[in-house]
């Protein structure tokens, strides 16, 4: 039986609280919610929007349907991560509606959320605000892998490649991206692809630091800016 | 090894014409658009041969890309009067096919697959390094996706071992992936080719079988060579 990624194989860039390094942050701030929720504030005239939770598939369609509907000028981001290619379609919607983006201090931003991160125009993350990069994985459905390794050599080594073909095509995508939102692609192996994502420890979870947040361009506005609105509880 | 030009002249042209009624002759069924015995040399080593081919100079380079070929290629470049670069490989040591793809790239000498050449796996890195970059009909730029598959009395262990290694296998096979993918895309990116032939071909090219896809390796079409700029110059 030849195994193919299917939509129960999710592509994850996921982070649980549990993996934190210790020299990250041990309690990040990034809600427990289950799919991300979309809620538009009013700041000073200016629509704002807060997007809380795990980045699903569904994402991308609903930030579109909701950026027709108002006009955001800003984002502000906190999540776990999740779904890895609806977080480079969300950020590529955020670029292409001029939509800035902000995490603001004491939120977190993991995974692929610092994708979506980088799709805003402008991008700002506060101090006390952490972006944490994991290394994206194939492993969500334990039930599929069980299969593959049961039936025998053959299934296994199949899987193995369609996650080797799988992985190389994903970063072939993140290169893509980054390089589209104007961030430098070294990050990629410098920091992302080089984190573990399903070693014995789980996944590790890495905290970057305020000069490598410049150093990559993943921020773009002077640390600290706020870029308006006021910091929410 | 030096040869005559005459005899050079001959056994090239002959090689070639041979190699090519050869290879329009016998397809691989496994792997249609690719002749069942491509021309890409069984030696061992790469050998690197400087030979004069119509008034030009050129090194022939065939054979496997093993660990130890960057100090002999640096050697054979050092010879400046080398004109162009010809290559038959059946591919070897990806990283080192990269890096000699540099050392070509740094001298800007022209790679060309002649006629009835193949030019396979870890050689399309070092075909990459040149300038000018030609593939004559009837030569093959011959390609198939990475592997971490060849060891498997290695995967055989951890998958016995039980689920959890099992996922730390995956892990690593995600993180090299990627990590080589990057390596991949820097390269193409640096030597001025369209990184949708990893997408669109390289990374659909699985370098092994399974029950249901026999298939090893895909020969690029000329149009497919110039689309992804694998070839600059005709």
């Amino acid at each position: 039986m030849a195994w193919r990624l299917g939509p129960g194989v999710l592509l994850v860039l996921l982070a649980t609280a549990a993996q934190a390094q210790d020299d990250c942050t041990p309690d990040p701030n990034w809600t427990a919610e289950t799919e991300m929720r979309l809620s538009v504030l009013e700041e000073g005239g200016r629509q704002m929007l807060v997007a809380e939770g795990v980045i699903d598939a569904g994402l991308p369609a609903r930030l579109d349907a909701l950026l027709k509907e108002h006009r955001i000028g800003q984002i502000w981001l906190r999540s776990p991560g999740g779904d890895a290619r609806a977080g480079n379609a969300a950020g590529r919607i955020l670029r292409q509606a001029g939509v800035e983006t902000r995490i603001p201090a004491g939120w977190a931003c993991a995974g692929s959320c610092a994708f979506l991160f980088m799709g805003g125009v402008i991008r700002t993350v506060e101090p006390g605000a952490r972006v944490i990069a994991t290394m994206f994985t194939h492993t969500g459905d334990r039930e599929a892998i069980r299969q593959a390794t049961g039936a025998g050599e053959q299934a296994t080594e199949a899987l193995l490649t369609e996650i080797a073909r799988s992985s190389a095509q994903l970063a072939t995508e993140d290169h893509d991206y980054v390089m589209r939102m104007g961030v430098r692609r070294a990050v990629l192996a410098d920091i992302f692809y080089a984190q573990t994502a399903a070693g014995e420890g789980g996944a590790a979870l890495r905290c970057l630091t305020a000069a490598e947040l410049e150093r990559y361009n993943i921020v773009n506005t002077p640390a600290g800016r706020s870029g308006g609105g006021a910091t929410p509880k | 090894m030096i040869r005559k030009l005459a005899s050079l002249l001959a056994g090239v042209a002959l090689l070639a014409g041979q190699a090519a009624m050869a290879q329009r002759a016998q397809m691989d069924p496994d792997n249609p658009t690719c002749p069942l015995n491509p021309n890409v040399s069984n030696y061992r080593e790469m050998r690197f041969t400087a030979q004069e081919v119509n008034g030009r100079k050129v090194l022939l380079a065939e054979g496997m890309i093993d660990d130890n070929l960057i100090p002999r290629l640096e050697a054979a470049l050092r010879d400046d009067t080398i004109e162009e670069i010809w290559l038959r490989s059946p591919g070897g040591n990806a990283r080192i096919g990269n890096q000699a793809g540099r050392l070509i790239r740094a001298t800007s000498l022209p790679t060309r697959i002649p006629q009835g050449w193949a030019c396979f796996s870890a050689c399309n890195f070092l075909f990459m390094g040149g300038a000018l970059r030609f593939v004559d009909p009837g030569g093959l730029f011959m390609v198939h996706m990475f592997t971490h598959t060849a060891n498997r009395e290695a995967i055989r262990q951890e998958v016995a071992q039980g689920e959890q290694n099992t996922i730390g296998l995956i892990g690593e096979i995600e993180q090299q992936s990627a990590l080589l993918a990057s390596e991949d895309n820097d390269f193409l990116i640096r030597m001025g080719l369209s990184r949708a032939l990893l997408t669109e071909v390289m990374y659909r090219q699985s370098a092994v079988q399974d029950e249901h896809n026999r298939s090893t390796r895909r020969c690029l079409t000329q149009a497919e060579l110039t689309r992804y700029n694998v070839i600059n110059a005709h």
